[in-house]
Parts: structure tokens; C-alpha cells; sequence
């Protein structure tokens, strides 16, 4: 299990997350949801020890070293790969620094996305790009996959795609925290969502829990965001409203 | 069995350290030539001051008295190249780790590693290595040319202490 506990980050003076505390047990595919600048990236980046933090992220009870580390994978929209390898030099840079690398995975995954594996990494397209970001996080053998809006640029079907085999190849003992904006998209899939918004979890449910209230996550999300229904109606009556007097 | 060094291991994933190797040579050459040409005719040149020309004889005469130019004073920045290439590694390291962050952050898998120091040997290794090597082979060249000034250089002609003036020069410059 990854605890995270009052985790504090500051860039500057500005906070960039406010005290999160939050759990990652094995076997859950948890959705992290928020607006650009909630503080998605801030908390996975705190999480891998990119970034320097106050509080405490534990891992199975132990800091997260490089004793530890890895146990988490990492895909994202950065990308994280070698842009002048590729993916069997990939294949096998992984497979000789990550003991539990999957090759087996690892070929299923490429034949399935189609990816060419001799043209080096800087010559596919940024969708090409960020499928074979998350087969190198699929495939490096961890038990927490962290995703970080891992499909910026791919179309619908890329992604519907993608969460078809996330679901069918993931084992019980893997655990994904999957940053994103898709939340309907997604909403199918995940076992639970958190809501982080200016740098605080503001919300966090198991699907179940809205199944049984009948709530969707998109309700909940806007509840927690304190979403206006009527913002649209009102900003469009007074763009109008001031239109038709310019007009006048 | 003879085991072939792995460069591949001590430079960054995917990295053209081939090229870089050789630059690295090109400039070792340079060096050495340079340093050799600007010694030998600097050693060339005060050899030839020691000597008159007899004008009856044709012969070439060791003039009386006369002493050779000090060793540190021939070596005088025939060496430079040697330490400039070292200093030069410095910016190559910090290309290695400037390369982690071009068109990708592959510096997040290299921190993501088992090992810690996977990264910092992947971008330091040729680097640091080919500073020594430059270091050494400086040295190296400054012993040879120190044994071709002892070698060519008449016994009466020596001042003491030549070895030890190349590094008080050094100190006071």
C-alpha cells in the first residue's frame, strides 16, 4: 500500500498541495481527478521522490528509496522513455535494470498497439509516443502503475482501446493511480476516484459507494467542485443582454 | 576468454557516444601534435643558440660558458591543450545530463532505477575518464620531453635543478 500522509509542497510561496493524505491499496484502479494546477502531477512526482516535500509517503510500510522503487512505474505525459532508442532497446535497458520486467507483456502490448520496434523513439507520433509510455510502465513488472494523463493527444478509440487491455491484463496485486480530465471516460473502469483541487483532496468515493447513492461521478465531481449549472445560462443572458443594448 | 569493454554501459541510453569518443581522440592528437611541434621548435632553437659556426672549419662549435634555456622555460603552454581538454570534459558531463531532458524526460526513468548511481555513471564515466586520461597523458608527454631535453642537451650545458623549476614556474605563474 502507498500512505500518504499530510504530504505539504510549496513551489515558492505558492502551495502546490496542502497537507494531501491518502491510501493506495494493492489491486485498485483509482482515478485522480482535478483541474490544471489541482496538483495531480505535483502529488505523483512527490510520490516517486522527483520532488522535494514535507510529510510522509510510505510504501508497504518502508520511505521509498531506490531499495524500493521499483515497485512503481511511471508513464506520463512528459513522456519518460529515450527518444534516441527503440523499444527493444527499451526491452532490453528494462529487462536488465528491472528484475521483474515482463517481456512477455511487454510483446503482447506492442503487438497489440502495432508499435514498429526498430525505428528509434523521436520518429513515431505523439500517439505512438504515449502508448509506448504506458507499455514501458505496463510492462516494468511494479505493482503501483502511476499514470499521469498518459493520453494527452490520443483520440476516443485509442483510449477506449487502452482501458479494454488496462482491465483485461492488470493482476490483482497491481495498483493504478491514473491522473486525468476524462472523469466520464474513465468512470466505467475506475474502482475509486479522487478529487484534488488547489493542492487538497476535496473528495474521494469508491464507484460502488455512487452506484448504491445512484450518483454518478460526474455528479460528484461537480458537487465537490461546487459546480454552478446555471453559470453558463447567466453569463450567456449577459453577453446577450449587453448585445442586444450595444445594438440599441 | 577475452571480455570486450561494454562503452555502451557508461554513457546515456541511446546516447551517440561514438562520436563523442571520437572528438575525444581528435582532440588527444591535436594535442600531443601541438605540444610536440611548439617543444620541438622551441628545443630546436635553443640547441642550435649553444653552437657557433666556425668559419674556417664549417664545424659547429659549443660556445664557452654557455648554458641551456631552462627546461620549464621550453615546456612553457606546450602542454596547455592537455588540461584545457580535462576542464572541456566538465561541459561534456553537463551535456549528459542536459541530454536526459531533450525531447523527453528520460531523467525520470534513470531516477526510477534500482541503481542510484546508474545515472550519474552513465553520465560521468567518459567524461571523467577522458579527463584523466588527458591528465595522464600530459604528464606522460612532460616526461618524455623532459628525458629528450636531458638526452640532447650537452652535460656541460645543464643547469641544476630542471625538474624542480617546473614546478616553482608553475607556482608562480
Amino acid at each position: 500500500m502507498i500512505e500518504i500522509k499530510d504530504v505539504y509542497k510549496n513551489y515558492g510561496g505558492k502551495k502546490a498541495l496542502g497537507g494531501v493524505s491518502l491510501s493506495l491499496p494493492r489491486g485498485e484502479i483509482v482515478g485522480l481527478f482535478g483541474e490544471n494546477g489541482a496538483g495531480k502531477t505535483t502529488l505523483m512526482k512527490c510520490i516517486l521522490g522527483f520532488l522535494p516535500y514535507k510529510g510522509e509517503i510510505t510504501l508497504d510500510g518502508e520511505k521509498i528509496t531506490h531499495r524500493n522503487i521499483e515497485k512503481i512505474s511511471f508513464a506520463t505525459a512528459e513522456h519518460s522513455f529515450f527518444p534516441e532508442l527503440t523499444p527493444s532497446g527499451h526491452r532490453d535497458f528494462y529487462a536488465g535494470h528491472f528484475p521483474r520486467f515482463s517481456e512477455k507483456r511487454f510483446d503482447a502490448l506492442m503487438d497489440f498497439f502495432e508499435l514498429p520496434r526498430g525505428k528509434k523513439l523521436r520518429s513515431f507520433s505523439t500517439g505512438q509516443k504515449n502508448q509506448f509510455e504506458v507499455i514501458m510502465a505496463m510492462s516494468q513488472g511494479a505493482d503501483y502503475i502511476l499514470m499521469d494523463e498518459p493520453f494527452a493527444g490520443n483520440d476516443v478509440f485509442n483510449r477506449e482501446d487502452f482501458y479494454k487491455v488496462l482491465l483485461g491484463i492488470l493482476t490483482e496485486h497491481e495498483t493504478v493511480l491514473l491522473s486525468t480530465h476524462l472523469i466520464e471516460e474513465e468512470s466505467g473502469f475506475i474502482g475509486r476516484a479522487e478529487l484534488i483541487r488547489n493542492g487538497d483532496i476535496v473528495g474521494d468515493v469508491s464507484m460502488s459507494e455512487l452506484d448504491e447513492r445512484g450518483e454518478s461521478l460526474m455528479d460528484f465531481v461537480k458537487e465537490k467542485y461546487n459546480y454552478r449549472a446555471d453559470r453558463v445560462g447567466r453569463a450567456l443572458d449577459e453577453l446577450i443582454g449587453d448585445g442586444g443594448e450595444e445594438e440599441k | 576468454m577475452k571480455r570486450r569493454l561494454d562503452l555502451e554501459r557508461y554513457a546515456p541510453v541511446g546516447y551517440d557516444w561514438r562520436r563523442e569518443l571520437k572528438f575525444f581522440a581528435g582532440g588527444l592528437i591535436g594535442a600531443f601534435l601541438y605540444g610536440t611541434l611548439r617543444y620541438g621548435l622551441r628545443l630546436r632553437s635553443a640547441y642550435d643558440s649553444l653552437y657557433y659556426l666556425s668559419r674556417t672549419t664549417g664545424q659547429r662549435i659549443l660556445r664557452e660558458g654557455v648554458v641551456m634555456e631552462d627546461f620549464a622555460v621550453l615546456i612553457d603552454r606546450c602542454l596547455s591543450a592537455f588540461p584545457l581538454i580535462a576542464l572541456m570534459m566538465a561541459f561534456f558531463a553537463v551535456l549528459h545530463y542536459a541530454y536526459h531532458r531533450r525531447g523527453s524526460r528520460s531523467d525520470y526513468t534513470m531516477r526510477r532505477l534500482p541503481d542510484r548511481w546508474e545515472m550519474h555513471r552513465r553520465c560521468l564515466a567518459i567524461p571523467g575518464t577522458t579527463a584523466l586520461i588527458c591528465l595522464i597523458a600530459g604528464f606522460a608527454m612532460l616526461l618524455i620531453y623532459y628525458g629528450i631535453y636531458m638526452l640532447v642537451t650537452p652535460e656541460q650545458c645543464l643547469t641544476q635543478g630542471q625538474w624542480a623549476k617546473i614546478w616553482t614556474m608553475e607556482v608562480r605563474s
